[in-house]
This record gives structure tokens, C-alpha cells and sequence, in this order.
């Protein structure tokens, strides 16, 4: 294989990676807890940025071309650590935010105007992540100590991503498959008969946020640590609605459809065709993935709204079985 | 004070210049279905409101068990006990009815350290409720439902696996609205009976409704309203020959 395609598969393989981390985290938020967080990117990007001052080392060193607050060069795998905090920690204030008071319809242009607020804020002050210009030089994680071959640098990134996303997948199906995923689904279904029965949704929603908010933190953090620049046009808010898009394809709620979805919609679509030739003017490719990306959410959810791979509605004898055959395997 | 469960002192509410509960008074004693009922317009919902949490009055008290709970939240309300049914979609309606009963369960093992902690932390009392759920909807005639999508019920299947729900949460004061509207007469029967049987367990249950039939065989003490305050109050007998109750529903 050619040396350039070995860096086309490898960044694929990353891309998918953190769109499927990313996916299941939206996932949680509005296909299982049924928050419809237009904002989601802005916990993708609050991740990023963080993986990115904390791996830059002070504004200083680098020349000081660029303008950030507080530059620190911690070793991997802190940074990504961190950055699946901070993205937890936006998450929770945003649900604060949204969460209290707000009827589902409102939750939803709320959100919508934070992500807008937040690119202008991240572009305009400039002091705040390098603005409008974004941050470059970003390093990879331990590529200097390892001191590999470019290319199998790559796939060894690559390897780390697809292990993460192995790991978030085992994450996700215990959070969704355990009781905690059954009340977020009855929340999302019909809010007040579940606070009758004792649950207090602005909690089960917010921690449903946290945790989404802590996937899309790593997501993030994987992206820059990957690709070494980050910018506001990296995060705008299209990417939640081409998440949105990859959820519904592959099946709202359910954690094996949307690693489908995510891998064709939100990789193949739109990351795998930078690769493709432009044609037509300039632009066009690019429009064109946006159209594709709009009339395949219109045609799922006029044809097929529970999407590829629908939630699961009834439990197998796994998961609650008499209680002979759960201690018989408890133990 | 203490002999009573429920307690509801003056009640009032106003939504913009109308008064649709007007010092509204009575209580509950513990044990005991009991009945309230009224015309339309008479308050009867808007109370349950103020009861369940969902509305803060404007002036008045709540009291339960002892305790004021004035305005607390539905869900604060609930885990002290008060468990509500609701009038229109009760459902969760994408979710199979064994599902919809279990999250009646109220014993806190659908946190997220336990989500995450794995299927070991909580398996088995899961397992014990799914059981429990199993029996409940059994006796209600909903057995081999259990894996059905609850949309796909009826409205008084719907209505029987609420009541399983409610029965599920282990409720100390069950408030009712208006469980049999629009619900065939078998199945009225059988969700009466099932409250029947949830007295003799020693629950209290207060049934907002607004046809009587089947309530006045039904409860054991009866509370009726009209235009937003209470016109009488007592034993059932007594209420149904009262000449106030006619009055109630004629003026």
C-alpha cells in the first residue's frame, strides 16, 4: 500500500473514531435522555481546545504568534483526560442553564444560540483560543518519545482512537442498558408521569448531559491532538446537526446503530470526500455533502424514523430473567 | 392533626382573574378509598394539581403526613409517597409495558454509579422487580403483555398498566384522576377491584371523578366540590343522600 493511502485510511479510521465518540455522547443527550442539544459541538470544541493549550506549552514558546490562556505542555494522557472533564463540566453548566425552567422546544433554540455565542466569543477574543486564526502546531501525543515512522505513527494513533471508542462503546452500554438508562427513557418519553414517580428530571437530564458532555470532551481532545489545528470553522454548528443526522440514520437510542451511522454519515460523507477531487467550482464538493447529509435526515425521518438499527423495546432474559438464572449468574 | 394523612387547608387558586379553586378544605384519613367528585368546572383538577405538586396555589396549605408540602415538587412528593396517576397519556409510550411498570420501582438503583459499576450492581434486585412487575401485571389481566410496546395498548389497558405502575411504586397515598373515563366497563371493574385490593393492603386512595357509578360503591368516604370549594364531606352513605350533592351537580 502506498504511503498516502496508509494516511488516508489512518486518518479515516481516527476521524470515525471521534464521530462515533462524539455520536454516542449526543446519543445519551437526545436520543436516550431527550435533551436536543444544538449546542453539542461546543462541548466537542471545549475538549479540543483544552487538549490543545494543554499539550502547547506557554503563548511564549511557540514565538508568541499565538494568543491563548493557560498554555501547559502536560504529558499525554492528561491532556485528553482533562479534556473529557472540561467537556463534562461545559455540559453541566449548559444544562443548568437550559434545564431549569425551560419547556423542550425552547431547550432546544437556547442551545442553538449558545453554540452561535460561543464560535463568535471564541473568534473575537482573541486572547481567549488565538481567535479567527485558530491554533496550530499542535503537537501529537508522544510522537517525539516514540520516534516512529510517520506512517505507522499514524496507525498507532489510530490503533489508541479505535481502543478509546471501544471503550466509550462498553461505557454506553452499561449506562444505557442499566435502570439509569431506562429512567432517562421514560424522562424522555413523558417528563411529568416520571417526576410522579419520584424522579427528578433536571437531574437525570443534566447527569445524562455530563456524561454526553464528557464523551464529546475526548472526541475532541483525539481531533486536534490529531489533526494540530484547531479553529472556530473546525466546530460550527452543522457538525450537531450532521451528528443529529447520524443518530437518526443509524437509530435513535441505540448504541450499535449509531456507531453505524456515525461511521457512514459522519465520516464516510462528510470527512471521507475532503479526500475526493474537487470538481465543478470551488465549493461545490462541499455543498454538495451538505445537501446529501439534509435530504438523507429528510428521508429517514419521513420514511424510517426509528432509523437502520431501532432502540431496543423489550429486554432479553439477560438483562432480567427470573431471579434463579440472575443469581445462578451473579455470583 | 396527626390521625390524618392528608390535610388540605384552604386551598385556593387563581389563574389570572378566574378562581378555580376557591378555599378548598377536607382531609384523609389514613386506610380508606375515598372520593372526590364534582361537576366540571368544579376545581376537581386543578386541586390534584396543587396534591400532586404540578401547581403551587395561591394561598392555603398541603399538608401530608405531617409534613407542609406546599408547592414541593412532584418528584419530592412522590418519593414521600404520594403517587399520582394522571388523567390523559400516562404512558411512556415507546417503552414495553414491563418497562413502564418497573420504572414505578422507587429504591434508587437507576443511578448512574450503579449504571456504571456493571450489570452485577444491579441484576438481581432487577431481576426481583421484574419479577414482581410480572405478578402485579398478572393480577391486573395483563399477563403476557409485558413485551408489548405500551402505544400499542388500549386506553384501558393503558389505564390498568398505570394502576400496576402506581402499585409497583409502593404508594402510601394513591391520588387517582379520573382512572375510569373512557374506559370499557370490564375494565372499570377490574381497575375497581384492584383499588379494592389496594385498601385492604392498607393504602390510602383518593379518586378524582366525575362519574359516579362505580364510585359510590366504591369508596368509603366522599368529598364533593363545586365552583372551587368543598360542599360536603363524609361517609359515603351519608354524602350520597345528601340533598347538597344533587344541588352540586343541578346548579
Amino acid at each position: 500500500m502506498s504511503e498516502a493511502l496508509q494516511f488516508y485510511l489512518a486518518t479515516l479510521v481516527v476521524f470515525m473514531a471521534v464521530d462515533v465518540l462524539a455520536c454516542w455522547g449526543l446519543n445519551l443527550q437526545f436520543g436516550v435522555a431527550g435533551v436536543l442539544n444544538f449546542a453539542f459541538v461546543v462541548l466537542q470544541a471545549a475538549g479540543g481546545y483544552t487538549a490543545a493549550v494543554l499539550t502547547l506549552g506557554p503563548s511564549s514558546a511557540t514565538g508568541g504568534f499565538q494568543h491563548y490562556v493557560f498554555g501547559a505542555t502536560l504529558p499525554f494522557p492528561i491532556p485528553t483526560i482533562v479534556a473529557g472533564i472540561v467537556g463534562a463540566l461545559f455540559a453541566g453548566v449548559i444544562g443548568l442553564v437550559v434545564l431549569r425552567r425551560l419547556r423542550r422546544d425552547y431547550q432546544a433554540m437556547v442551545l442553538l444560540v449558545l453554540s452561535l455565542i460561543a464560535t463568535h466569543v471564541a473568534t473575537n477574543q482573541r486572547g481567549l483560543v488565538n481567535g479567527d486564526a485558530g491554533l496550530v502546531l499542535i503537537p501529537k501525543p508522544l510522537e517525539l518519545q516514540l520516534a516512529l515512522d510517520p506512517v505507522v505513527y499514524q496507525w498507532v494513533y489510530a490503533g489508541f482512537c479505535v481502543a478509546l471508542a471501544a471503550f466509550g462503546f462498553f461505557v454506553m452500554q452499561r449506562v444505557t442498558r442499566a435502570p439509569f438508562g431506562r429512567t432517562l427513557r421514560a424522562i424522555r418519553d413523558n417528563e411529568p408521569v416520571a417526576a410522579a414517580l419520584g424522579r427528578n428530571p433536571m437531574r437525570y437530564q443534566l447527569t445524562a448531559m455530563v456524561v454526553g458532555g464528557c464523551f464529546a470532551g475526548v472526541s475532541g481532545a483525539l481531533l486536534v491532538q490529531y489533526i494540530g489545528a484547531y479553529g472556530p470553522g473546525s466546530w460550527t454548528y452543522p457538525t450537531t446537526f450532521l451528528y443529529l443526522t447520524a443518530i437518526l440514520v443509524g437509530g435513535t437510542g441505540n448504541n450499535v446503530g449509531v456507531l453505524f451511522g456515525a461511521a457512514v454519515v459522519a465520516s464516510l460523507i462528510n470527512e471521507g470526500t475532503r479526500f475526493l477531487p474537487e470538481i465543478g467550482f470551488p465549493g461545490l464538493t462541499g455543498a454538495i455533502q451538505w445537501i446529501a447529509v439534509g435530504l438523507l435526515t429528510l428521508a429517514f425521518l419521513w420514511f424510517r424514523p426509528q432509523g437502520l438499527f431501532p432502540e431496543r423495546r423489550t429486554r432479553r432474559q439477560r438483562d432480567a430473567g427470573p431471579p434463579a438464572i440472575a443469581t445462578a449468574g451473579g455470583q | 392533626m396527626s390521625s390524618e394523612l392528608l390535610s388540605v387547608e384552604d386551598v385556593g387558586v387563581v389563574f389570572g382573574g378566574v378562581r378555580a379553586v376557591d378555599g378548598a378544605s377536607f382531609t384523609v384519613r389514613p386506610g380508606g378509598i375515598t372520593g372526590l367528585i364534582g361537576p366540571n368546572g368544579a376545581g376537581k383538577s386543578t386541586l390534584v394539581g396543587v396534591l400532586a405538586g404540578a401547581l403551587r396555589p395561591t394561598s392555603g396549605k398541603v399538608v401530608f403526613d405531617g409534613a407542609d408540602v406546599t408547592g414541593r415538587p412532584p418528584h419530592r412528593l412522590a418519593r414521600a409517597g404520594l403517587i399520582r396517576t394522571f388523567q390523559l397519556a400516562g404512558d411512556f409510550a415507546t417503552m414495553s409495558v414491563l418497562d413502564n411498570v418497573m420504572v414505578g420501582a422507587r429504591d434508587g438503583h437507576d443511578s448512574l454509579w450503579r449504571a456504571l459499576a456493571g450489570k452485577r450492581a444491579w441484576r438481581r434486585i432487577e431481576a426481583e422487580r421484574a419479577e414482581e412487575a410480572r405478578g402485579i401485571l398478572a393480577e391486573l389481566g395483563l399477563g403476557g403483555r409485558e413485551d408489548e410496546v405500551a402505544a400499542r395498548l388500549s386506553g384501558g389497558q393503558r389505564r390498568l398498566m398505570e394502576v400496576a405502575r402506581a402499585l409497583m411504586s409502593r404508594p402510601v397515598l394513591l391520588l387517582m384522576d379520573e382512572p375510569f373515563a373512557g374506559v370499557t366497563p370490564p375494565l372499570v371493574e377490574r381497575i375497581a377491584a384492584a383499588l379494592s385490593g389496594l385498601r385492604d393492603r392498607g393504602v390510602t386512595v383518593l379518586i378524582v371523578e366525575h362519574d359516579l357509578h362505580t364510585l359510590w360503591q366504591l369508596c368509603d368516604t366522599m368529598v364533593v366540590m363545586a365552583r372551587g370549594a368543598v360542599v360536603t364531606h363524609g361517609p359515603a352513605a351519608e354524602v350520597h343522600d345528601d340533598a347538597r350533592v344533587l344541588d352540586a351537580y343541578l346548579a
